[in-house]
């Protein structure tokens, strides 16, 4: 490439964060320069074959109706689509599809590679440019430099990543690839701070080496639902997917070796996930517990390599096949892959401002597992916001900030700026106080604003939206008629419901539990029921209706949180000379230095006495 | 503590007293105390004399009353000040009605930090308050945050865990395990919850006894004219507290007596005897014997005649006694006490019998009830939380999330009562030192 060329923005890494960070800035109006260590490795999904799951199916849905490519990729490459939760709460249903990663890499490369206004190269950045606290573009380890008006780092576990299996120690990003030295040490240098962290990851077994008639099966939904709103004919694969379980006698491999896991024998230095946690911290935790669940997800359609969910480890390779050789099925399991542990360099996300750039140096954001996230969800999440962001510090508007209320993706920023990274942070529905408000089917209503200021959204997506939304909003007005006891009374004994005396709105009947939309049948709505946008929009219009008064209670809660979320506080407090705040506070508040006081009350060690020092302080008296 | 609400609380300490002052602060303290004395637009700087109702309409006392307009008001809100007369019953009655319009019981100092928040004070002085009225908590920082103590506490503490223990058990379905709720669980968990409300209810109803602890026990006593009511008053509490003569009608104010028994403090009150009024003032005696009646926690009907029949109204428990036992001969009859006041023969009989028909049993001072209004307004919430959690499961169906919310409301109340702070917190410290109401 030419030495010296100015980009609007520079994308450090070519992962799910930086893939989305590209896409989208150049998407509103920036050239782009995503450097990265492989070209051919662009979007490589490091782990689960798998897109969403429980609260990241909705992040996703998210990530599409602010115009990311994630959910698009993944209706094209999904070979299973299943939505989690079904039986345990409408707020809390959670689409996941596994997918072919083949598919996904080529779908999302070639975006990005066949985008005119991105430029890829293939390098490292050992350091930034910078001047006067604003960052300036980026130097590579030949020496060539770029120049940039934002630049985006979105580097993953590459920086100083060290792999650990058993005892074996391999300096890499991912298995197979080099790590990235330089950057960490050059920001180091900058003033930031650094902290390691670990994540373990399963073998990858051959499947020729699996007895699969001794493993059960599980099939995804008969009438999936793709993602993204721009899919338009959807029928995808529904492949079957297999487990089976751990049991005595691999729990008591994995305990006679527990001393042999470098990661849970402490020799790895990072602190490693506790909801993710390899099978020696299961067995040894979970101790009353024999046996796990595994879930064999196939890389690939028809791959021979399978990916052992549920299984994450870095015992040596011996005492993997020793173990895993006394389950059902893989009695004669041979690896392509064994499992590893590996630790790489983040950096606390309390040095970000809500819009992700950092508070030190301008133009300079951070975004994905760099910030101590895990998954591709979360990560790809902030590549969007970042992109979106550096756009618009480039384009001199305001960046776009969302609200705990009215995404996971606000309730990740918040999270990651405000609270203790101790651990890597991966989304739970139950970090969401507004959990009922945030729906996968409801993604659109609560985003499509933001989307359409920001011109976000391709025009056959932004339209199917709007149609959905459209169609929402009139089977909502649909139920609002009433319907007379002679037309609704036998469907609902054949329901074992009590029957109507008198014309009542068919609204009401449909609060009662177990009444359905398709049980009422009324031909109501008119709609094949094939479509997925009208299957959607009968879940969601099932959940306002049903979940109608603690919509309202939550929305209530919002309202009274409003004026704390909205009050700002000025910058660069000094905190330590408040005298009337505890030493906790002062210590926590001068890290995070919160930027409104809603922010300022979820700081971990403030109390609600310190918040009313500093309203003293800070809220102006009329 | 949300400073958009309107709050009340009595300034002044429970107890029967001459005054006693009931403070009320926030945007609709004008408007409400409106509506409860049946005036538009008091006075403003002014004490003025009116009558105060219930929200059924019912008078509860002539108070007085002064407005005090934003920010010139002790805690720099509309505040309005009622002194009525000193009985707990009123100053209830005021403080209830306040909150039927809407307003909250404050929270303990939250007059003060209202006060502090507005502006009004700094912090110096906000302790110089607290200092003003409880010397001797400042000292020992421990102490101050002991808003309950011993066995109560604990009990708190455990139902919290079981409530946390359930919530942890929804999330973990939700948010990690991508399994189905098995058969058990579907079933487990709303007996869990069953559970859970049945113990927040129980420990609920101990208010009951507890405030009896701490308020004490009304007991009516009433019965013709000349059984020998003012004699049993005297027996009882061992004074001559009552006029005692022969002759009808010479009690004609209500007497009052007071007792402890049992660890309660009783105030017993001897109605004058009730016959067909000849006079305005008998007539009055009479109206009044009758609504303080309707309102004892208990009542004691004395009679001197055995073969009298046994009449009972109202809800509260209810004592027939028949004195004078020396005078006929004793015909055993379970729903009957037969004392002699003469003879001081039956009475502890009777003592048993108040006891258990109030249900006073011996306890300790570390027992686990609930003894204030604050506390019983927490665990009730809880309860209605619980109890909403429960009728999601059987109206809704099982929506993890709804059920969490709950059971997560629950443990909220909770948590406001045990006062999580720190005890190196000085700015708490200063204000929950302070009671409710100032």
């Amino acid at each position: 490439m030419k030495h010296d060329k100015s980009f609007d923005v520079i994308v450090c890494g070519g992962g799910h964060a930086g893939i989305e960070s590209a896409l989208i800035a150049s998407r509103l109006g920036c050239s782009v320069l995503l450097v990265t260590l492989d070209i051919k490795a662009i979007g490589r999904m490091s782990c689960n074959p798998a897109i969403g799951g429980l609260a990241k199916g909705q992040i996703v849905r998210e990530i599409d109706v602010l115009g990311g490519i994630m959910g698009l990729a993944t209706d094209k490459s999904g070979i299973q689509f299943k939505i989690l939760n079904q039986s345990k709460g409408k707020s809390v249903w959670s689409p996941r599809a596994q997918v072919d990663k083949r598919e996904y890499e080529s779908f999302v490369s070639s975006r990005v590679l066949n985008n005119n206004k991105i430029e890829v190269l293939q390098g490292e950045v050992v350091s930034l440019l910078c001047s006067k606290y604003r960052a300036q573009g980026v130097v590579l380890r030949n020496g060539a430099r770029a120049f940039g008006k934002s630049v985006i780092l979105t580097c993953g576990t590459f920086l100083n990543g060290l792999i650990h299996i058993g005892q074996k120690k391999i300096r890499a990003g991912r298995m197979g690839e080099s790590g990235a030295e330089g950057i960490t040490e050059f920001l180091l240098s900058l003033g930031f701070i650094a902290g390691r962290l670990k994540t373990g990851t399963p073998p990858r077994l051959d499947s020729s080496s699996v007895n699969w008639g001794k493993t059960s099966t599980t099939r995804g939904d008969d009438l999936p639902l793709p993602f993204s709103y721009e899919t338009s004919s959807f029928d995808p694969p529904n492949v079957a997917c297999h487990t089976t379980t751990t049991n005595l006698n691999c729990k008591e491999v994995i305990q006679e070796n527990l001393a042999l896991s470098p990661m849970f024998s402490g020799d790895v230095g990072g602190v490693g996930p506790r909801y993710c946690p390899s099978i020696e911290d299961k067995v040894y935790r979970f101790a009353h517990h024999d046996s796990h669940t595994l879930f064999l997800e196939p890389e690939w359609l028809r791959s021979d390599q399978i990916y052992l969910n549920g299984f994450s480890t870095s015992l040596p390779e011996h005492i993997q096949l020793k173990a895993l050789r006394l389950v059902p099925g893989l009695e004669h399991v041979r690896f392509f892959r064994p499992g590893y542990a590996i630790e790489y360099d983040f950096f606390s996300p309390a040095q970000l401002k809500s819009s992700l750039e950092t508070k030190n140096i301008s133009g300079l954001f951070f975004a994905g597992q760099i910030n101590g996230t895990s998954g591709y969800e979360e990560a790809a999440a902030q590549g969007l916001i970042a992109g979106i962001n550096a756009a618009k510090l480039i384009q001199e508007k305001e960046p776009l900030i969302l609200k705990r209320s009215e995404g996971y993706i606000g309730v990740m920023v918040d999270d990651l700026i405000t609270k203790d990274t101790l651990e890597p942070y991966r989304m739970f529905t139950s970090r969401a106080e507004y959990r009922i408000l945030l729906r996968f089917s409801n993604a659109h209503a609560r985003l499509c604003a933001h989307a359409d200021k920001n011109n976000l959204l391709s025009p056959a997506r932004y339209k199917k939206i709007r149609a959905s939304l459209a169609l929402i909003k009139k089977m909502l007005e649909s139920l609002n008629h009433s319907v007379l006891p002679s037309k609704i009374n036998s469907k609902l004994l054949a329901l074992g419901e009590s029957t109507i005396n008198q014309a009542t709105p068919l609204k009401n009947i449909l609060k009662r539990p177990s009444v359905t939309l398709d049980s009422l049948a009324l031909g109501v709505l008119g709609e094949s029921n094939k479509e997925s946008i009208t299957k959607e929009a009968k879940i969601e219009v099932e959940a306002i209706i049903k979940y109608e008064g603690y919509i309202k209670r939550q929305q209530d809660q919002v309202d009274k949180m409003k004026k704390n979320e909205s009050t700002p506080l000025p910058n660069n407090i000094n905190y330590f000379e408040i005298k009337s705040i505890s030493n906790e506070a002062r210590e926590k508040l001068s890290f995070v230095q919160p930027e409104t006081f809603g922010q300022a009350m979820r700081v971990s060690g403030v109390t609600p006495a310190d918040i009313s020092a500093l309203s003293v302080l800070f809220l102006k008296r009329t | 503590m949300n400073s958009g609400d309107t709050i009340v609380a009595p300034a002044t300490p429970l107890g029967f007293s001459g005054l006693a002052v009931v403070r009320v602060s926030g945007p609709s303290a004008f408007k409400f105390a409106e509506i409860a004395t049946h005036k538009k637009s008091l006075k403003s700087r002014s004490a003025t004399l009116v009558t105060f109702y219930n929200k059924k309409g019912e008078k509860v006392d002539r108070v007085v009353i002064t407005r005090f307009v934003a920010p010139a008001s002790y805690s720099g809100e509309d505040m309005v000040e009622i002194s009525s007369h000193g009985n707990p019953t009123i100053v209830d009655a005021i403080v209830s009605t306040f909150c039927s319009h809407g307003a909250r019981i404050a929270d303990p100092g939250e007059f003060t930090y209202r006060a502090f928040i507005n502006g009004k004070m700094d912090l110096i002085q906000a302790e110089g308050v607290a200092a003003l009225i409880k010397s001797k908590t400042i000292e020992s920082v421990k102490e101050q945050q002991k808003i309950i103590s011993g066995s109560l506490s604990k009990l708190i503490n455990k139902l919290r865990s079981k409530l946390v223990d359930l919530v942890s058990f929804l999330e973990y379905q939700m948010d990690i395990s991508e399994e189905d709720l098995s058969a058990k669980d579907k079933k487990n968990v709303p007996k869990k919850i069953s559970a859970l409300h049945k113990e927040v209810l129980a420990l609920s109803n101990t208010f009951v006894r507890g405030k009896m602890l701490n308020l004490g026990v009304t007991a009516v006593i009433t019965g013709p004219p000349n059984v020998g009511k003012s004699s049993l008053l005297n027996a009882l509490c061992g004074e001559n507290r009552a006029i005692v003569s022969s002759e009808p009608g010479t009690t004609r104010d209500i007497v009052k007596s007071e007792m402890v028994l049992g660890g309660v403090p009783f105030v017993f009150l001897d109605t004058a005897g009730i016959r067909v009024a000849k006079s305005a003032i008998e007539q009055e005696g009479v109206t009044r014997a009758k609504k303080l009646k309707e309102k004892a926690d208990l009542v004691i009907s004395v009679s001197d005649n055995p073969k009298a029949q046994i009449s009972k109204s109202g809800s509260q428990p209810h004592i027939f006694v028949v004195n004078k036992s020396d005078l006929h001969s004793k015909k055993p009859n379970k729903a009957i006490i037969h004392i002699s006041c003469k003879n001081k023969t039956g009475l502890n009989v009777l003592l048993q019998e108040i006891k258990s028909a109030l249900k006073i049993a011996p306890i300790s001072s570390e027992a686990s009830l609930l003894s204030t209004p604050r506390q019983s307004a927490a665990i009730s919430a809880c309860a209605k939380s619980v109890e909403r959690a429960q009728n999601i499961c059987k109206t809704v169906g099982l929506e993890l999330e709804l059920v969490s919310f709950e059971l997560r409301s629950g443990i909220n109340a909770l948590d406001v009562l045990l006062g999580k702070t720190t005890p190196e917190d000085i700015i708490n410290n200063i204000f929950n030192n302070l009671c409710v109401g100032k």
